[in-house]
């Protein structure tokens, strides 16, 4: 059919077909092929990954589209299932008819139990006129490690029974709030049901369990006491680049020489020390 | 006996004449499948045209298509152990086709500008199509299709990747609406959709080029 100007209409159609007639010429096919058996060799010697050898029953062919979603939502699954197994429980409580102490046991880095080491741990006894006394001291070290409380309104039974004596207190409300404490926690559980021998000699003060797992507390000294003169230190740190090469007294012993001396005469002495090589020169 | 029964189970193809050649390149499949691997150089020596022809339609860029062909069929000998019959081979070599084109698109890799084959003028088809929007002649003409093959390439690439697949598909590769379904690996209905659409964007970008 014609229009008006003696033509045929030209639809969208017609025009993309047009782009059928974009074909490359003969030639570009020659090289095209030489190119795809460089490749089809180069994939032919190409290991493969192992995953992709496997070859999976026609039953698993129509999940392949929901490889991604079904991986995610078992690693998911697996999450929630560990986070719900391994959660601390909120407390544990247990009631004691002697509520005249409470116990504070601070322990940093481990936990007691089932062999885990314990680096740093401390365990005090508080009586009802050290309550305030005891926050204090709880917080000195709670802020860096898993903080366990055991309080004074437990009953004591079992193997656990065997630790009250220690403390000389009542018990114990457990409070842990990690994986790390829930091993504590354990640890005491195990305690707990253990009856055996083992157990009561190793709690036994007599053969000195105390002393043993927990070294005797120093007392805290003071920040400031801790600081040294500066001008013992100079004196200290003269000495010391003066001698380095010649002594082999320790520094303590310097430090401790110079302390006695006066600024003058140490620089006196300074002056006529004199370290070379393997020897001292000392004038007189 | 039975062809059908031999090639297991039924391929999804629209014609008899699909259905004929689904079965024929099935049996070259089974070759391949057993370790005939020269037998795949027949696939490639009947489908790289149009392999190539859809890679370069959705591009509008030879040397990227040349390179995207061929890791189609690259793709297509690595996994032809894989090919288990549930399409027709064509529908699987062209699915491969066009989510290895897609994909590349997605990820910007290809070149932004055109490399487009000449327009070859002198087929039927083609010299009615030209002789119908212009009455130029020698040099003119030849400048007429070339103006006409860029637009028509810049409207193509105004559509979206899909919308240009089907377009594609469906206007110059000549497949059914369910056969692009099973390419596309979308509804009949998604792919009617997105054709209507196309073919309206194009309408008005190529307006000037059509005649009533």
């Amino acid at each position: 059919m014609m229009n008006q100007d003696g033509k045929r209409p030209v639809t969208l159609e017609d025009i993309l077909r047009l782009k059928r007639a974009e074909r490359p010429p003969a030639e570009f096919w020659d090289r095209f092929d030489r190119e795809l058996r460089a490749k089809q060799l180069a994939a032919l010697l190409e290991k493969r990954p192992w995953w992709r050898t496997i070859s999976m029953p026609r039953i698993f062919s129509g999940v392949r589209r929901y490889h991604l979603p079904l991986g995610a939502t078992a690693v998911l699954a697996v999450t929630i299932f560990s986070v719900r197994e391994y959660r601390a429980p909120t407390s544990a409580q247990l009631t004691t008819s002697t509520p005249d102490y409470r116990v504070v046991m601070n322990v940093g880095a481990g936990s007691v139990g089932n062999g885990v080491s314990v680096s740093d741990r401390s365990m005090h006894v508080v009586t009802p006129n050290e309550t305030s006394n005891e926050a204090t001291l709880s917080g000195q070290v709670a802020a860096a490690a898993p903080h366990f409380t055991l309080s004074s309104d437990a009953t004591p039974s079992g193997g656990l029974a065997q630790i009250i004596p220690l403390v000389g207190a009542g018990s114990a409300s457990v409070a842990p709030s990690s994986i790390g404490a829930k091993w504590g926690e354990d640890g005491f559980a195990a305690l707990q049901a253990d009856d055996s021998s083992l157990s009561r000699n190793l709690l036994n003060p007599s053969r000195g369990f105390e002393s043993r797992v927990m070294p005797a507390r120093s007392r805290p000294v003071e920040p400031l006491a801790q600081m040294k003169v500066p001008s013992g230190s100079r004196r200290s740190n003269l000495i010391a680049s003066a001698t380095l090469a010649a002594t082999t007294v320790p520094l303590l012993t310097s430090d401790r020489s110079a302390r006695g001396l006066s600024d003058e005469r140490l620089y006196d002495t300074v002056s006529r020390v004199n370290a070379r090589g393997a020897g001292v020169l000392v004038k007189f | 006996m039975d062809a059908t029964k031999a090639l297991g189970p039924k391929t999804l193809v629209a014609s008899p004449e699909r259905q004929l050649e689904a079965d024929s390149d099935m049996e070259i499949v089974r070759r391949v499948q057993a370790g005939d691997v020269a037998a795949f150089d027949r696939l490639i020596l009947k489908y790289r045209e149009r392999v190539y022809g859809i890679i370069y339609h959705m591009t509008s860029n030879r040397e990227d298509s040349a390179d995207l062909a061929q890791d189609t069929f690259i793709k297509a000998f690595q996994s032809i152990r894989r090919f288990g019959g549930q399409s027709s081979f064509f529908t699987w070599l062209y699915r491969i086709a066009v989510n290895s084109t897609l994909s590349h698109l997605r990820k910007g890799r290809l070149r932004s500008f055109f490399s487009l084959e000449r327009v070859n003028s002198d087929e039927p088809v083609s010299r009615e199509i030209i002789d119908a929007l212009t009455d130029k002649t020698g040099a003119d003409r030849d400048t007429f299709v070339h103006e006409l093959q860029e637009k028509l390439n810049d409207a193509m690439q105004k559509l979206s990747t899909k919308h240009r697949t089907v377009v594609t598909l469906f206007e110059i590769d000549g497949l059914s609406h369910q056969e692009i379904a099973e390419v596309m690996d979308c509804s009949v209905g998604t792919v009617r959709s997105r054709l209507h659409y196309a073919k309206q964007l194009l309408q008005s970008e190529l307006q000037p080029y059509t005649r009533k």
